[in-house]
């Protein structure tokens, strides 16, 4: 294949990816920027105040808050709860039945207690009664478009389409650049192009960026098939011995303090902080599944399962994650940017704005193209025709 | 096609500041320290600052000083 050839080749692949993925990129981009600041707006939109205690205070017994949370909802089962590392709160999710659960994981809704004093502070209705706040709105738009697992397929690919994109537009760079410096904006002239040059530039200094952050997006989309693979092989296997067993009904469970314990010291250097209950569709029928985390940056995103059988209350094993939710794992903060502090998280705004200005303007460049391209035909055919005008004899 | 030389004027910039991203971003999630922060937050600047500094505004230059058209 000649350079001309090649070079036309990877203009097509180019122009077609961008053009199918721009306008869900360019809403992915928008909602992305308060997504990336979630924690702050969180915070600011529903400031969470707790009872000044001595630093040193010790958290209540779990047992204690299970007794609380099946006081308030009698007819209820616990499905999990999680510790925050953050504040002094535990969320406690509950479920009408696990088999409602199982059909529309929606019905769950939670309770938060303070951690020491296990105090009520807030309950709620469910995912599907609750009227959606501005940041659910933005991370579905971000995420599923409101459909779930069809939504994450779909703008998972789009995701894909913008890493091709992205490859291809470096293709095209070198050729572009060969005449010109680094950095050359043209002004003065054409207004195309200048745009061209500041797409070219701005998507030359967020390239490796973009590639992360896109590459790491596509992993994210795929987060429920690939939980759901690990369910089918590992869990399905791990729990095969114990088929035919009962399932325990929470009243006849053992203390969860005590499993909590037990898991805890399974995995030394390592911090329990989710609780998820025997027979949750997300767990293990016959055991508590407790998730440990390590206590650096990166560890502290890799979680490990713990099991602790529902009927002794002894401990079954210590799950070994298999490689591809390892990757999930690690291209969560990736794909986040939030894994050092706020300047960290400004800098993935800035850098998602210099996005936004690439995707905008590479759309300019194919519409001002198609306009230069359809007045150079316009042009042809009126010269044409004055030609074949000027032969006819008068 | 382009020689080594010319290879080499259009892909040194994006080499460094593609390799100064991945660094940055590495180093935030891999160093516990706070220096280790800081080395991915000026890292990471880097290409953010370079296309905003080329970017910039600025009043047209006379058509006839501009680059050539490739």
């Amino acid at each position: 294949m000649t350079a001309a050839r090649s070079l036309k080749r990877w203009y097509a692949v180019h122009k077609w990816t961008s053009l199918i993925c721009t306008l869900f990129l360019l809403l992915i981009c928008v909602t992305g920027l308060p997504l990336v600041f979630h924690e702050e707006i969180d915070h600011w939109l529903e400031p969470h105040t707790y009872a000044a205690l001595p630093a040193d205070t010790p958290n209540a017994s779990f047992d204690r808050i299970a007794a609380i949370a099946h006081q308030r909802y009698p007819h209820e089962v616990i499905a999990s709860m999680y510790v925050d590392d953050d504040e002094p709160q535990v969320y406690v999710w509950m479920a009408p039945s696990f088999a409602a659960m199982k059909a529309d994981p929606d019905v769950i809704h939670f309770m938060r207690l303070d951690t020491r004093t296990a105090e009520v502070l807030e309950t709620t209705a469910s995912a599907a009664q609750r009227p959606k706040t501005f940041m659910d709105v933005m991370l579905a738009l971000h995420t599923d478009l409101f459909v779930d697992l069809p939504g994450e397929l779909f703008l998972g690919l789009m995701a894909l389409l913008f890493v091709v994109a992205i490859v291809s537009g470096v293709v095209l760079y070198g050729p572009f650049m060969k005449k010109l410096d680094f950095g050359t904006v043209r002004r003065g002239r054409a207004n195309r192009l200048k745009w061209l040059d500041l797409h070219n530039l701005l998507g030359i200094v967020t390239l490796a960026w973009a590639l992360v952050v896109g590459l790491t997006g596509v992993m994210n989309e795929l987060s429920t098939p690939l939980f759901g693979l690990w369910q089918q092989t590992d869990v399905k296997r791990l729990l095969a011995s114990y088929e035919g067993q009962s399932v325990p009904s929470q009243e006849a469970l053992p203390s969860v303090q005590a499993a909590l314990e037990t898991a805890q010291r399974a995995v030394p250097g390592m911090t329990v902080n989710s609780i998820v209950y025997p027979g949750n569709p997300f767990g293990s029928p016959y055991h508590y599944m407790f998730w440990a985390k390590g206590d650096t940056t990166l560890t502290s995103r890799l979680l490990n399962p713990v099991l602790v059988n529902a009927h002794t209350g002894e401990l079954s094993s210590v799950v070994k994650m298999p490689w591809y939710l390892r990757a999930l794992e690690v291209s969560r903060p990736l794909h986040f940017g939030d894994y050092g502090g706020l300047p960290l998280k400004i800098l993935w705004a800035l850098l998602d704005l210099i996005t936004i200005v690439v995707l905008g303007s590479g759309l300019y460049l194919w519409i001002a193209r198609r306009k230069t391209q359809a007045e150079r035909v316009a042009h042809l055919l009126a010269t044409h025709e004055a030609a074949a005008g000027a032969r006819q004899p008068a | 096609m382009s020689t080594s030389s010319q290879r080499r004027k259009v892909w040194s910039v994006p080499t460094v500041l593609a390799v100064l991203t991945l660094l940055g971003l590495a180093s935030a999630l891999l160093g516990e320290h706070w220096g280790w922060k800081a080395v991915g937050w000026i890292t990471l600047a880097v290409p953010v600052l370079v296309g905003v500094w080329f970017a910039r505004p600025r009043r047209s230059r006379p058509a006839a000083k501009a680059a050539v058209h490739p």
